[in-house]
Formats: C-alpha cells, sequence, structure tokens
C-alpha cells in the first residue's frame, strides 16, 4: 500500500477551480518533486493536503496510509504525520519557538501513546536537533518568526520537520528567498531526514534545489493537473525549455 | 506627477485667494424673508407640486418645530435665526427654459467664469480632452439648465432636476425620497425636507451604465438666502454611475446656510460613485462670512454586492458638518469613504463617515486626510458599527492629519462597534505636522515654501484625490494650493 | 442639591443626611470641598447614555435599585487573595472593608522614616492641614460626575505621603474589599496618594467581594507626582458577578515623572476604570496598560483622558481584551494635547478579541490636538483570532482548543510583557490562563 494516494482530486478556492483532477501516488521512501509554473495551483496541493480552511475538495479521494485523509481536521493530519513546510512561514508574536514546538511535539506524542516530554527533556531534544541546522537558542526563545529573515524561517520550518518526525513531509517552494549557502543548510537537513519509510514532496519552482535533494520522481503540474511525469533529468529539460508548452498544452 | 506640476502654477499664478467671491446682479423672485407654514406652501406652489408632496413638506415641518438644534459637535456658531432668511430665490426668468438659447445670457455668463460648460459640446473648464459631462446646474433656489436630457433618456435613464422629478416621476420620488434620510432624522435634514427648493434627481435603470458623468452644480448668489437641495439617485439592479458635485457662493460679510440633504440608493450589483469638491466661499481670513455647510448625505446600499463610494475634497465654507455614510444592508456590499479635509484661517469643519454592517461580507473602507491650517479648528468623526448579523464583515480606516503652524487644531473621534467576532475591524490614526525635513528638500530643490507645502500635501492627500474621476482630480489638486494660501512663513 | 426641575439626583439625599456628623465637618476646606461634589453630582446626576463618556457603560441598575450606605466595616478576616504571587510578596498591607480603614487587618511594620501610610479619616482628625494641598485638588468634578458624588460622601480609605528622595524599598499593596450584607451595599472609598520629588514606589490595588449581596463600589484614588517621582500602580479588579464597580483615578505628574500603570479587570457586572493623567510638567512619562477578561453578561469599560499640557512629554497606552459569553468590552481613550505641548509624543492601542457571537467591543480612541510639533497616533482592532496562525498551529498537530487559547495568551502577551515587575507578569500569566481554562473550551496542554 502506498503512503499517498492521490486520485482524480478537484479542489476550489472562492468558487474558483484550482486542482482540476490530479493523480499522484507516493510510496514510503520515495522523494518526489513537483515543479511547475507560478499559479499552477502547487501551493493549494499542499493546503488540500495539510487541510486548510477555505480549500474546498469538490471531487476525488486522498488515501493516507490507507485511511481517507480529507476526512480529518488540519491538527489531526499532522498528528498523524502530514508536515507541510510552508512557503511563507506564519510569524505568532507573543508565542516563543520553544513553547510552540514543544506543545506540537507533545500533542504528537500523545497521540502515539508515547509520554510528554517535560520542560527539561525537551530542551535537550531540541538542542540535538537544532544543532545541524544552525538554530540557536537564542532563536528558539524569540517568538515564532517573528522578525526572522527568510533563511531563518526555512531554518525553522525544517527543525519543526526534525523535531515531528512526520511520515509525509511536503516543502512548499523552500528554496525561495534563500542563497546558496542557506540553501545547502536546508537541503542537508532534508537530506537527513530522507528515510525508508518517509515520503517527501518536494514543490519547486526552480530545478536548483533538486540538485541537493534528488528526487525519484519530477511532475509537471499544469493548470491544476499533472501534465508530466519522469525521472530527476526531467528538472534539467525544464531548466531549459520552460513552461511555456505546458501552459498551452494544457489550455 | 504631471498634475502635480499644474497644481503648482496654478497656485503661482492665482492672485485672489477665493475667486469664485463675485456676485451677480441678477434679479431675484424672492418669498417673503422667514419660515413658517405659508413659506412651505408657497415653495411647494411655486414648484407646482402635487398634494403629496406638499403634505410631507408640512409633516417635516410641523416635526422640526418640535426639535432642538444639535450642540454635540465641535464648531459652536451662533445661533442662527431661521426667521432672518429667505427660504426661496430664484432668477427672475419666468418660466423655465425649454433650450439653453432661452437661458438669461447672464446666467450663462456666471457658469462660464465658474468654468462650468452648459452648452453640449463644451467640457469642463480647462480640461482638454476630457469626455463629456452631463450638467445640472442649481442657482439659488431653482435649477436653471440640465444638459444632455435628450441623450440621456434614449437609454432611460432619468436626470433632471428634482422639482421636475416630482412631477414627472412621482411613482420613484414618492418610492425613495425620505426612505434613506426620513424627514424626521436630524435637525437640519427635517428643516431640508420641508423648504428644499431644488436639486438632482437621477435614476438608472436595470443593467445600464451611464455613459458619462453627471454632474450638479451649485451656486448660492442671493443675499440671505438659504439653500436647501435635494438630491435622490437610484441605481437599479447592475447599473453604475459616476455623479459629480461641485458649489461655490459669493464673498459676503454675513453668514449663508447651507443645509442640503442628498440620499442615495443602489440596488443588486448597482453602484453608485459620488465625488464632491466642495468650495464654498470659506469667510475672510479672520471669519467673518463664509457658508455653514450643513449637510445629511447618506447612501443605503440595499441590492447585495452593490456599493457606494463617496470622494470629498472639502476645503470652502466656513463651518461643513457632515457625514456622508453607507448602511451596508446588501450581503456583499461595499461602502467607500475617501476624504480631503482642508480647513484655514477660521475654517471649522466636523466631518468624517459612518458605515453601518448588517449585511453579510460587507466591506467599508474609510481612508480621511485632513490638513488644519491657520487658526482653523478641523475634527474627523466617524463611527463603524458591526451588527450582530455581519458575518466576515471587513472594515479598514485610516485617517490622518496634518498641521500647519502652531494655531490650529485637529481631532479624531472614532467610535468602532463590533457585534460580531468574525468581522475584522481595523482602524488607524495619525496626527502630525508637515516633515521639516521634506520641506528642506523641496526649498533646497528652488521652489518657494507655499509651493512645496502645495506639492508635500498633495502628496499627502494623494490616496484621495486620485479616487477622483480625471475631470474634478485636476481642479481638486489646484484648491489644495490655494486653500492653504497664506498658512506658511 | 436639587436640580433644575427640584428632582433629587439618586444617592445625593444619603450624602447630604450624613455630612454634617462626619470628621472634618466644621473645617471649612473640607466642608467646602464636600459641597462642591454634592454641587457638581446634583447638576449632573447619574451619567446617562447621552453623556459622551458613558454611552456604552449604563447605569441603570443604580436607578432601578437603592445601594445604601455600608454603615461601618463588619468585623470579617483577611480573606484569601485571588492572586497567589502577588499575595505573597513582601509588601506593606492597608486593608480597606467597605470604604473604612482596618488597622487591624493592616500590616506596615518598619516604613521608612518620611513615609506615612494612615487611614484619610483619622488623618482629617489629626492633621487636616496636612491634607489640605492635596485633597480634592486634581479631580475635575465637572467631569467626573461619579468622583463628585464620591466627593460628596468623602470620609474614609487610605491616605500615603512619600518624602523627597526616598525609594519605598517594598510595594504597598491595598487591599479593597467590599463585604455586601442582605442589602444592597454601597460604599464610598477615597484614596489619596503623595510622592514627593524623585521618591518612587509601587501601589498594588487588590479588590475583591466578600459573600453576600449586590453592592456598588465607587472609587476615587487622587496621585500627586512632585517633579521626578515615579510610580508603579498595578491594579486588579476581581469583584463579585453581583458588584457594580466604578473606579476613577486622577493623577497630576510634574516634570520627568514617570507614571507606569497596568490594570486588570475581570470582575464585577459592570467593572470601570477611568484614569486621568495630567502631564503638568516637561519630561513626563505615562504609560497605561490594561487587560480584561469578560464573560456572561460582565460589561467591562477603560476609560483614559490623557492630557498633555506640557512639552516634551510621552504617553503610551496598550488596552487588550477578551471578551467571551454576552460580555461586552469598552475602550474609550482620550489624548488631549493642549496649545503648548509641543514635542509630544502619544501613542495608544486598543485590540480586542471576540470569542462569541454574542459578545460585543465597543471602542473610542480619540486624539484632540492643539500644538502642531507632535507626533500622536492610535489604533484599534477587533475580531476574532487569526485564520493564518490558527492554521499553522493546527498544521503542526496541537489541537484546536489549545491552539486558540496559545493564540489568545500570545494576543494578551503584549500587554502583558510591559509589567515591570516580574511577580506581578507571572501572576498574571497564571490568572489569564485559569480564566482561559475556564471559558475556552478543556484545560489541557501546557506545564
Ligand atoms: N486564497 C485564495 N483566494 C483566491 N485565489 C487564490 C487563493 N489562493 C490561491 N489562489 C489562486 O489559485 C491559483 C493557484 O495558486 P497557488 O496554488 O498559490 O499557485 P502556485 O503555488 O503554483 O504558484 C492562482 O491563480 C491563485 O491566484
Ligand atoms: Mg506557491
Amino acid at each position: 500500500m502506498a503512503l499517498l494516494e492521490i486520485k482524480n482530486l478537484h479542489a476550489t478556492v472562492d468558487d474558483k477551480p484550482i486542482l482540476n483532477g490530479l493523480d499522484l501516488t507516493i510510496g514510503g521512501g520515495e522523494v518526489h518533486a513537483i515543479m511547475g509554473p507560478n499559479g499552477s495551483g502547487k501551493s493549494t496541493l499542499s493546503y488540500v493536503l495539510s487541510g486548510r480552511d477555505g480549500y474546498e475538495v469538490t471531487g476525488g479521494e486522498v488515501l493516507f496510509d490507507g485511511k481517507n485523509l480529507l476526512e480529518m481536521e488540519a491538527d489531526e493530519r499532522a498528528r498523524e504525520g502530514v508536515f507541510l513546510a510552508f512557503q511563507y512561514p506564519v510569524e505568532i508574536p507573543g508565542v516563543t519557538s520553544i513553547t510552540f514546538l514543544r506543545t506540537a511535539v507533545n500533542a504528537v506524542r500523545q497521540h502515539h501513546g508515547e509520554s510528554p516530554f517535560d520542560a527539561m527533556d525537551f530542551v535537550k531534544y531540541i538542542r540535538e536537533k537544532a544543532a545541524g541546522l544552525n538554530v540557536s537558542d537564542d532563536m528558539l526563545k524569540r517568538a515564532v518568526n517573528t522578525g526572522f529573515s527568510g533563511g531563518e524561517k526555512k531554518r525553522m520550518e525544517i527543525l519543526q520537520m526534525a523535531a515531528l518526525d512526520p511520515k509525509l513531509a511536503i516543502l512548499d517552494e523552500t528554496d525561495s528567498g534563500l542563497d546558496i549557502d542557506a540553501l545547502k543548510v536546508v537541503a542537508e537537513g532534508v537530506n537527513a531526514m530522507r528515510s525508508d519509510e518517509r515520503g517527501l514532496l518536494v514543490i519547486t519552482h526552480y530545478q536548483r534545489l533538486l540538485d541537493y535533494i534528488v528526487p525519484d520522481h519530477v511532475h509537471v503540474l499544469a493548470k491544476g493537473r499533472i501534465v508530466k511525469s519522469g525521472g530527476k533529468e526531467l528538472a534539467h529539460e525544464l531548466e531549459e525549455s520552460g513552461y511555456a508548452e505546458f501552459l498551452e498544452d494544457a489550455a | 506627477m504631471a498634475a502635480d506640476a499644474e497644481a503648482l502654477e496654478q497656485v503661482r499664478t492665482i492672485g485672489e485667494q477665493y475667486k469664485y467671491g463675485f456676485v451677480t446682479d441678477i434679479e431675484a423672485d424672492f418669498a417673503p424673508k422667514g419660515l413658517n407654514e405659508d413659506i412651505v406652501r408657497f415653495i411647494s406652489k411655486k414648484k407646482e407640486e402635487p398634494e403629496w408632496m406638499l403634505e410631507w413638506r408640512l409633516k417635516a415641518y410641523r416635526h422640526w418645530l418640535t426639535m432642538e438644534e444639535p450642540k454635540w459637535q465641535k464648531p459652536q456658531y451662533p445661533e442662527i435665526d431661521f426667521q432672518d432668511s429667505y427660504y426661496y430665490a430664484a432668477p427672475k426668468t419666468g418660466d423655465k427654459p425649454k433650450s439653453l438659447d432661452e437661458v438669461d445670457p447672464q446666467l450663462l455668463e456666471v457658469y462660464e467664469k465658474l468654468g462650468i460648460p452648459l452648452r453640449e459640446q463644451e467640457v469642463l473648464a480647462g480640461v482638454e480632452g476630457a469626455p463629456a459631462v452631463a450638467v445640472d446646474a442649481v442657482f439659488d433656489s431653482v435649477s436653471v439648465a440640465t444638459t444632455y436630457k435628450a441623450k440621456l433618456e434614449e437609454q432611460g435613464i432619468i436626470f433632471c432636476s428634482i422639482s421636475e422629478a416630482v412631477r414627472e416621476h412621482p411613482e420613484l420620488v414618492k418610492q425613495y425620497l425620505g426612505s434613506v434620510v426620513p424627514y424626521s432624522d436630524n435637525y437640519y435634514a427635517t428643516l431640508n425636507s420641508a423648504v428644499f427648493t431644488d436639486g438632482s434627481f437621477v435614476y438608472i435603470p436595470k443593467g445600464k451604465r451611464c455613459p458619462m458623468e453627471l454632474s450638479t452644480y451649485f451656486r448660492i448668489n442671493a443675499e440671505n438666502t438659504g439653500q436647501f437641495e435635494r438630491t435622490l439617485i437610484i441605481a437599479d439592479e447592475g447599473s453604475y454611475v459616476s455623479y459629480l458635485e461641485g458649489c461655490t457662493a459669493p464673498q459676503r460679510d454675513e453668514n449663508q446656510l447651507h443645509a442640503a440633504v442628498v440620499e442615495l440608493v443602489t440596488l443588486d450589483d448597482a453602484e453608485i460613485k459620488y465625488s464632491t469638491v466642495q468650495n464654498w466661499y470659506p469667510g475672510d481670513e479672520d471669519g467673518k462670512g463664509g457658508i455653514y455647510n450643513f449637510v445629511t448625505k447618506r447612501a443605503a446600499c440595499r441590492g447585495k454586492n452593490s456599493k457606494v463610494s463617496w470622494t470629498q475634497v472639502e476645503t470652502g465654507s466656513a463651518i461643513t458638518w457632515k457625514y456622508p455614510s453607507c448602511i451596508l444592508q446588501g450581503d456583499n456590499s461595499v461602502g467607500e469613504f475617501y476624504s480631503v479635509a482642508i480647513t484655514n484661517n477660521a475654517q471649522l469643519a466636523d466631518t468624517g463617515t459612518k458605515m453601518i454592517h448588517i449585511g453579510k461580507n460587507t466591506r467599508s473602507r474609510i481612508i480621511s486626510k485632513g490638513i488644519s491650517a491657520g487658526k482653523a479648528d478641523q475634527t474627523y468623526r466617524g463611527l463603524v458599527r458591526i451588527q450582530r448579523g455581519a458575518n466576515g464583515a471587513r472594515n479598514y480606516t485610516q485617517c490622518d492629519s496634518l498641521l500647519i503652524g502652531d494655531k490650529c487644531g485637529a481631532h479624531t473621534i472614532p467610535y468602532i462597534e463590533s457585534q460580531n467576532p468574525s468581522a475584522q475591524v481595523e482602524h488607524e490614526a495619525t496626527t502630525s505636522r508637515i516633515g521639516e525635513d521634506q520641506l528642506f528638500y523641496c526649498r533646497q530643490r528652488g521652489m518657494d515654501e507655499e509651493e512645496a507645502v502645495a506639492l508635500i500635501v498633495n502628496g499627502f492627500c494623494k490616496e484621495v484625490l486620485q479616487t477622483l474621476p480625471m475631470e474634478f482630480a485636476v481642479e481638486a489638486q489646484k484648491l489644495v494650493g490655494i486653500s492653504l494660501e497664506g498658512s506658511v512663513g | 442639591m436639587p436640580d433644575g426641575s427640584g428632582h433629587m439626583q439618586p444617592y445625593l439625599d444619603q450624602a447630604l443626611e450624613g455630612a454634617s456628623n462626619l470628621v472634618g465637618s466644621g473645617v471649612d476646606w473640607i466642608d467646602a470641598l464636600r459641597r462642591a461634589g454634592a454641587d457638581a453630582y446634583g447638576t449632573h446626576g447619574l451619567p446617562k447614555r447621552r453623556d459622551e463618556y458613558w454611552r456604552y457603560t449604563n447605569l441603570n441598575a443604580l436607578a432601578d435599585e437603592e445601594f445604601r450606605l455600608a454603615n461601618g466595616a463588619p468585623a470579617i478576616g483577611l480573606p484569601s487573595l485571588p492572586h497567589k504571587l502577588v499575595a505573597e510578596l513582601a509588601t506593606y498591607r492597608v486593608v480597606v472593608v467597605n470604604g473604612r480603614l482596618r488597622p487591624d487587618l493592616c500590616a506596615l511594620d518598619g516604613l521608612p522614616d518620611d513615609v506615612l501610610v494612615s487611614g484619610l479619616e483619622d488623618l482629617m482628625a489629626a492633621a487636616p492641614a496636612r491634607l489640605e494641598p492635596y485633597l480634592g485638588k486634581i479631580i475635575r468634578l465637572d467631569e467626573m460626575p461619579m468622583a463628585a458624588l464620591n466627593t460628596a460622601f468623602l470620609r474614609d480609605g487610605m491616605a500615603m505621603f512619600v518624602g523627597d528622595r526616598v525609594v519605598l524599598d517594598k510595594p504597598v499593596h491595598l487591599i479593597s474589599i467590599t463585604a455586601p450584607g442582605d442589602r444592597p451595599l454601597m460604599v464610598q472609598p477615597r484614596h489619596l496618594v503623595v510622592l514627593g520629588k524623585n521618591a518612587s514606589a509601587t501601589l498594588i490595588e487588590t479588590h475583591i467581594t466578600a459573600e453576600g449581596g449586590s453592592s456598588f463600589n465607587n472609587i476615587v484614588a487622587e496621585l500627586h507626582m512632585d517633579d521626578g517621582a515615579k510610580l508603579n500602580h498595578f491594579v486588579f479588579q476581581e469583584e463579585a458577578e453581583t458588584s457594580v464597580h466604578l473606579s476613577g483615578t486622577a493623577v497630576a505628574m510634574g516634570a520627568d515623572t514617570t507614571y507606569d500603570s497596568f490594570v486588570l479587570q475581570s470582575g464585577g457586572a459592570i467593572g470601570r476604570s477611568e484614569i486621568h493623567a495630567y502631564l503638568n510638567g516637561t519630561g513626563g512619562d505615562c504609560r497605561l496598560d490594561g487587560v480584561y477578561l469578560a464573560s456572561d453578561k460582565q460589561v467591562v469599560d477603560n476609560t483614559t483622558f490623557v492630557e498633555h499640557a506640557a512639552p516634551g512629554c510621552r504617553s503610551r497606552q496598550v488596552y487588550k481584551g477578551v471578551l467571551d459569553g454576552q460580555s461586552r468590552g469598552v475602550f474609550q481613550g482620550k489624548v488631549h494635547v493642549l496649545r503648548d505641548a509641543q514635542q509630544t509624543d502619544g501613542h495608544q492601542l486598543s485590540r480586542a478579541l471576540l470569542l462569541s457571537p454574542r459578545a460585543e467591543i465597543d471602542a473610542r480612541p480619540e486624539l484632540e490636538i492643539y500644538a502642531d510639533d507632535v507626533k500622536c497616533s492610535h489604533g484599534a482592532t477587533a475580531g476574532e483570532l487569526d485564520d493564518d496562525s490558527l492554521f499553522y498551529l493546527l498544521s503542526r498537530g496541537i489541537p484546536r482548543e489549545d491552539a486558540r487559547r496559545m493564540l489568545i495568551e500570545a494576543f494578551l502577551s503584549e500587554a502583558i510583557a510591559e509589567i515591570p515587575l516580574e511577580q506581578v507578569a507571572e501572576d498574571f500569566t497564571t490568572h489569564v490562563r485559569q480564566w482561559l481554562a475556564n471559558n475556552v473550551g478543556s484545560a489541557r496542554g501546557q506545564d
């Protein structure tokens, strides 16, 4: 059984159809990349999978570990192991990152019948994960994403992923706004998370990120559906040819 | 930027402070001075009104007698002697002229001098290439000319004086007059309901976009005369109209009262854009003379997805006191209020808006820019009310005041009332003086202080000025500069 | 003092009845002060909806039911206080029950030299001349009708004098207890605080109600700050849901003074905190912050007037409220900058969260400005929790109710972060959590 099975998915935002019959299957241990022009519905797909309000599924189904994902609330999906690294991480003034992380990690642990971390143990746990990502104690004490630079925000997203240990991680344009050094740090963090069980869905506009997170499969999303799939070489082809042909084809 | 340069040019070349202050020596037909039931009957008779209209006026008059003049506003003024004023003054020209050729040439000259085109082939003064504008010209108590009527009639659009509408379209007037501002609404609106003399009437039928701007130009000429005009605009389903209103008055030493009522109604999917450039005589530097501009303007967005947008540039009048408002009844309806108010010398203003959110997903936006100079005092007063059922309503208010000189005042009094958790209300206000570094920068580039102030203030107001139709925007920019003359140095 | 139509305003008869038997009666200035209060209130009467600063807070309850002035302080002991950490602080303690000082419950040992803390009535009897320069001098009776009523009843409360340059080593904790019997009870406490030049003090007020029927607590505090003085002022309004709590505080600030006030209101059927701050000397710095939490049918009103009368002063206000049930929050704040008060920096922020479809917020932030070299601004928002933030928390697996509580706490933290006393800040946080646990779903997660 595949980890994630998306069948003929249709979704609207404000009554406007954005996803128009999308099919995608991701198995455990696989890394899939979705590429596509701006506005093709990449972020929409990530929000539909993570259960954001306002993104209405009008057709199709999504099975996660064999369970109907679309029936679950957003927090339930997260506890079941769906993680989204946001294209634009949200600033939450007044909530420190460490409190936020601990609340989230403990919610997931309790969901799996594990005992929650106390404050001391959690600091140890998170420091270990943070070290490789260059996330300082100081950052952990600041309010979630508030006043963070673009690079800090993305590193914080990856730290959350590492801390929550999801079965499926969706990375939405995690490369945008990063210089090459920051990109390497983030990519190393992601690669460290590759395992035989975990699925990865890497959404990106450019091929550059895929030099560092090498995918098993590459898909092109245009006008709300997958219009072409291939191996990692497809990313390079797209870099050469651009997306123009898909915009016409899909019309 | 071109428009800014033009504004500067205007500031440079204008010698006099108030260029519309001339008096036209035109023989007028007055009702006897004072106010009583006979005057109300006299006005109604002059206008050849049906009985129901007279009854409505009398009901208002009798109610007015029971009311007290309000005192809560910031600008206080000496008690008005309502018996010492004329309630009806009309240029003595016999019957309303059938065509422009029959209009008294002296009257035409007035409008020419004011830059108002009454010949259909003309356009607003000084704006080359501007599209045609249909004009209703109101002189004291009567409409003297309405242009492009025939052309508009072809499309079923009614644009005429309110007096004519009472006679020719009684069913529409009966249905809508007083339906937004009831005769008992407030002291001055009630007075207006009793003695209103003229004003404009507009009806846009279903699905029609009015092909040209409609405009009314108000002129007070006669001495000791109050002007009480009444405007009613109805936009039927899916229609659109942009309406402009301008006003001037001669320079006189005594105060004159202008108490108008404007009612707007939009049905489903309809939109009205209402723009005002108010340039009544403001009085002299010491506060002698000038118009008391006490106006009730209100829009009912009855239909779903309907929209009303008020834009006002208030530079004239001794006292301005008005709150153009929107009652957002229809789901998804939108109300907007864009305002520039400039008070200089001894002018006073208490102005703002009310946005009443009743329907679901209703939206309102308030952008108010107040500039106070000289010894002037200005208040922004606004109400945003979100009623219990207005799920998903949104309001955004930005309210900025600029002070020029240390003898003026600027006040901001918003009332924010929300009864619905899913509504978002956001209000921001700032008060500051004109930036010294900005002034210095401009002057270092060779501008004199007045030019620099005009330029900076125009920038401060830009967000509002750019919502005006092009024909008015240029005039408004010039006015901004002119109104602030003598405020620096 | 009947009004123009010969009608006697409610409660005025009670004030006039007892006046001649009170301590201080026969002292000219005290008689005059009580009379001025009675006159001002007699002219105005109970505030009504048409009074600009009372349009959102309805006092009909006071007209419908006759509250009787408390007759002495009942012999109750010190109850446990709702704010544990504050209760544990080392403080000088002053206890006022039903508006009368209870010396037996006070703890004032070790007060430094040149500091006097006493009952107002005691001082009025012993040394009225000490009070004369201050008492009734900063309350504007014509602008504060309820303070005028309090002045007509002028009798007892706390009087506190801190001498020049004295830095008080411990906060003074004023515990104000309303102990109603079975009849509707009225109390009219009056407090006076005088800080000398460069003196520094912390004043904590806790307002609670003992078991019993309904009560009406009408408090006035006058705070005089001489040049360079510094006052931290915390108020915890935790009265019972059967109580009408009206508090009027006026503070006169000299040059280079710092007044830092924080008000928590979560009690009362009606709770109103009205603060008038007068920045009379250059370099004054005034901070007014507050948090209010309301549920059921509570009305919580925060009204502030900040008058910049001198140049170069600064004022900052942040009020945040959370409204549940059918409660109503009111914020009215006025920043008034007089002609000569150049270089004024004034800022005001009111933010309210509505948790329930029956709750309501009415805000009226106001700027009245007559000087041009100023930087003044205000902001006001009302609404529910931000969708994006809520989704972000949910997407990390945090259950909805916990996520909501975290965000509400974060919303309030901006105001709480301004509290300079650590234990007080901590106490606030605990209090807020408790309130949220009681009002926003079931308690879970967190510590
Ligand atoms: N909240 C929204 N409201 C309305 N339209 C939206 C919203 N979010 C996305 N869209 C529209 O959906 C389409 C797809 O957007 P998105 O999924 O963000 O694309 P991508 O991530 O591929 O750039 C775009 O046309 C965008 O304008
Ligand atoms: Mg995207």
